[in-house]
């Protein structure tokens, strides 16, 4: 026996609403009303299946369904490939052998935010369409920025899965084009490897590039790599070096380069910026500006991002093999540079 | 069982036992409301119903008057609830006029009122989770099964109704801020999936001005 309260009344049955917010549907008697709080018995309770055959036809239907559906499951979900995409948002789908995604999570907080239970059951294709749209949306992917997708393997032996990216990306231009796709291949123990660290498995797969590109970068590294931070560090003949890496399938050297370029200059600009407000702030307080210049290098050497450090280290590993290390004299004369400018804006 | 009924019934009417009389009526409760209830026709209302009164005076009256030789003591009991409630009809046709007259003006105003407090909120609630495309139905399918999926859903509703910034987002979105409650109690994204509607519901149940339905749904 049950007290609960009526809350909907339709032509053959009332809704009644229990304690903890529990609604059930009950038979209608004489005189109900919304707002009427009854004492109901389980046998008011209309169950959702209602009559007792149904139960065991829908048993016997089930049955038969499940045997003969068994093998064909099987197959269908089965994972047969592993595609992770890595922007920032990290994301792993699971394909059946069709390529339709019959699994998919996310692997941090920005990638649980760009993917839906809703893709499931849906075609790879479609599926990493919705993603990528949806990091644009949300602001995780800008142009020119960077998709990582990382295949592996676990049924097939052959690389279909990698002809159908290319297929994919070169399918959809309008989407594809804007982003550099690069798209690369790992092993099933990349991929334990990755689990093991909780990681996806392209940004296992990257860490070993940077080992075989930028060793000094690799042994320095504390946190965990970022798609972006990876690839706006590299120098134009780090990439040429990425290209001829055999587990790189697919990308586009020109675009790369391009873009990486472009995001230097951008971060330059936005350096110089940070120092002309630096600058006009101290304005009248000249004695102390040297000093504080040299302060407020310091701050955007810090305040600069990870990939910056990164990109300076490379800079200096680079220089390094040459004879004369004109590293960082050219380093120095960059600055003073800037401070000229400074002197002058400022007068 | 029937053992013991019978057992019970003789202990009752040797020793004067209230305390096993009133153990015996709490047992039988679910099946007094059966008998009024289909006596009437109609659901039996917990707060006011003079035929359940009548009824729960003529289970006691057979406990009080049962021996061996009448038969079953629920057939018995059966019986006796019956022919006390023909009687109350009865004699209340009789004072039909007058009675009505007593219950609009002093009894019922107090009941009416309460139930009419209940009723705008109940529809203030089926309007409210309309806008979050739910309804009492949906609820039904999707309500928790588990206690303690359930005892979890309720928590995080709590948290998220005395949290302003949850609550912010959960009112703007129309929906759950999923990666936000979960910075905020540790719960996953698979339960916060599987008991959305639920969450939904005791948020606003929580957070709105129902204060019947948050009274007597007992989950404060």
């Amino acid at each position: 026996m049950n007290k609960g309260v009526i809350v909907e009344i339709k032509d053959k049955y009332c809704v009644v609403m229990a304690r903890g917010l529990e609604t059930k549907k009950i038979i209608k008697k004489e005189d109900c009303s919304i707002g009427q709080e009854v004492y109901f018995l389980p046998e008011d309770v209309i169950s959702t299946i209602s009559s007792d055959w149904r139960k065991y036809a829908i048993a016997v239907v089930l049955m038969l369904a499940v045997s003969v559906s068994a093998y064909a499951y099987q197959l269908q979900n089965a994972v047969y490939t592993v595609v992770s995409l890595d922007i920032n948002p990290s994301v792993e789908l699971s394909l059946n052998r069709n390529d339709v995604v019959i699994a998919l999570e996310g692997l941090n907080e920005d990638g649980l935010a760009i993917i839906d239970e809703d893709m499931i059951g849906q075609d790879v294709e479609e599926v990493l369409q919705q993603l990528v749209e949806n990091s644009k949306k949300d602001e995780y992917l800008q142009d020119d920025g960077f998709v990582l997708l990382s295949t592996v393997e676990k049924k097939n032996d052959d690389d279909s899965i990698d002809a159908r990216l290319q297929e994919i990306i070169e399918g959809n231009p309008e989407l594809y084009a804007k982003v550099n796709v690069v798209v690369l291949e790992a092993t099933e123990e990349d991929l334990d490897a990755a689990d093991d660290e909780g990681i996806s498995v392209g940004l296992y797969q990257l860490e070993k590039l940077e080992k075989e590109i930028n060793p000094t970068a690799a042994a320095n590294r504390t946190q965990v790599m970022s798609v972006k931070e990876f690839f706006y560090g590299l120098q134009s003949e780090d990439i040429d070096a990425l290209e001829n890496q055999e587990m790189i399938k697919q990308m586009n050297k020109k675009n790369m380069k391009d873009a990486i370029e472009l995001h230097k200059e951008a971060m330059k600009d936005e350096i110089n910026d940070r120092k002309d407000e630096n600058g006009t702030s101290d304005k009248g307080n000249s004695q102390n500006r040297s000093e504080e210049q040299i302060q407020a290098e310091r701050d955007q050497e810090d305040a600069v991002e990870d990939r910056d450090r990164i990109q300076d280290e490379t800079k200096k590993d680079d220089d390094k093999g040459k004879p004369e290390n004109p590293g960082k004299s050219n380093e120095n004369k960059d600055s003073n540079d800037d401070e000229d400018d400074e002197v002058e804006t400022d007068d | 069982m029937n053992q013991t009924l019978t057992e019970a019934l003789t202990a009752i009417k040797e020793n004067q036992q209230d305390e096993l009389r009133d153990e015996l009526i709490k047992e039988y409760f679910p099946f007094i409301i059966k008998r009024v209830s289909l006596f009437t026709k109609r659901y039996v209302n917990p707060n006011d119903s003079d035929e359940l009164s009548v009824a729960l005076d003529a289970f006691n009256e057979s406990i009080s008057r049962y021996d061996m030789d009448k038969g079953k003591f629920i057939e018995y009991a059966k019986l006796v609830i019956e022919s006390r409630l023909i009687d109350y009809i009865k004699k209340n046709k009789k004072a039909e006029n007058y009675t009505e007259e007593l219950k609009d003006n002093v009894m019922d105003r107090k009941d009416l009122e309460k139930e009419y407090i209940l009723k705008n909120e109940i529809l203030n609630l089926s309007e409210e989770l309309s806008r979050y495309g739910l309804s009492f139905q949906k609820l039904m399918s999707t309500l928790p099964k588990h206690q303690s999926t359930k005892m979890k859903a309720v928590e995080v509703a709590k948290v998220i109704s005395e949290n302003d910034e949850l609550l912010k987002a959960f009112r703007e979105n129309r929906n759950l801020p999923r990666i936000k409650i979960m910075k905020e109690i540790d719960v996953s994204h698979k339960q916060l999936k599987r008991s959305r509607n639920y969450i939904i519901a005791v948020v606003i149940v929580l957070t709105g001005e129902y204060e019947s339905i948050r009274e007597y749904l007992e989950i404060n």
